[in-house]
């Protein structure tokens, strides 16, 4: 069956445009119909509702002014770039993400499930700050923050910063 | 012998991917959260793929079965496991404990069970795909039993 290509082809092409057609129909019939590109991750600015437990998955991206009200309230900070960079200067109090168990039963142990913490990595450039999140997510960890500006924002904006070793 | 092992794998296939479509169908927000916990889709394209994609498992998993469009059929199954296989294997590699998405089995999680799984389909769908002769098809007769 797998002599002719071209009908192979074919097929294939008409076989994807009825799913997409039907996709179409069917989402625009439906009741609480889901848009075609998913919105980017929220960006949530009241310090109130970040202070709140969450019981439902949550991660949402935070801006430089929330980001330093956290920390002068002794949130938890994860870092999320490689251990030299960690140790080469951090965000006050943030805590390695190095060794993933270590870090997992650091948030088991002063976060617990539902309280906030937050991710960040090197700006907004990387993406190993939401690849964190989310992998902390599946541990079962609700209430998750992604500082987007990362180390960069942090430290250009003449932040106070840390540079000794974990913990 | 050899038409009902035919039958019969596009039988098991082919049921598997309509099961499998039915609930992306009815929850696609869901399907979408889970197709964004692999982090390999950009631009927000999960909720695109959401929409689609359970379509595209229902139609060549109907096709597979009856013999319509049955080499389509064939082809976007076997391509769609590739995929899935890959997707499940670059999660593994990074480390994620993350619920498949396959639609078959609630909480179904990612694993090297899954992958086996599929490459067990693949195999099949291999043997079909170079069969000199299809039977039991519906449309288009002509060219398909050559």
């Amino acid at each position: 069956m797998i002599k002719n290509v071209q009908r192979i082809w074919t097929q294939g092409v008409a076989l994807l445009g009825l799913s997409i057609i039907i996709g179409f129909v069917y989402n625009s019939s439906r009741k609480g119909s889901v848009p075609w590109i998913a919105p980017p991750v929220q960006v949530i600015n009241e310090l109130d509702l970040i202070l709140q437990p969450v019981y439902e998955p949550s991660i949402q991206n935070i801006s430089i002014e929330i980001a330093m009200q956290l920390v002068d309230k002794e949130i938890p900070f994860i870092d999320a770039r490689d251990d030299e960079y960690y140790l080469e200067g951090h965000i006050p109090n943030a805590h390695s993400s190095g060794d993933y168990e270590m870090l997992t039963e650091y948030l088991d142990i002063t976060v617990g499930l539902f309280n906030p913490f937050v991710v960040y990595c090197s700006d907004d450039d990387c993406g190993s700050s939401e690849e964190l999140a989310f992998q902390l997510q599946s541990e079962g960890f609700m209430n998750i923050y992604v500082f987007k500006g990362g180390w960069k924002e942090w430290n250009t904006s003449g932040l106070p910063i840390e540079m000794n070793a974990n913990e | 012998m050899n038409k009902y092992l035919q039958l019969g794998i596009r039988l098991i296939v082919g049921g598997l991917f309509i099961y499998a479509s039915i609930d992306k169908i009815v929850n696609p927000a869901e399907f979408a959260k889970q197709i964004n916990n692999y982090h390999i889709v950009p631009f927000g394209l999960e909720n695109t793929i959401a929409l689609i994609l359970p379509w595209l498992e229902l139609v060549t998993g109907i096709g597979l079965i009856i013999g319509f469009y049955i080499e389509g059929s064939t082809m976007w199954i076997f391509l769609l496991l590739i995929s899935f296989i890959i997707l499940m294997g670059q999660a593994i590699l990074r480390g994620y404990n993350i619920e498949c998405g396959c639609g078959l089995k609630e909480g179904q999680m990612i694993g090297l069970g899954k992958i086996l799984e599929n490459i067990i389909m693949l195999i099949a769908l291999y043997w079909l795909l170079i069969q000199p002769k299809i039977y039991f098809i519906i449309f288009p007769k002509s060219g398909l039993e050559e």
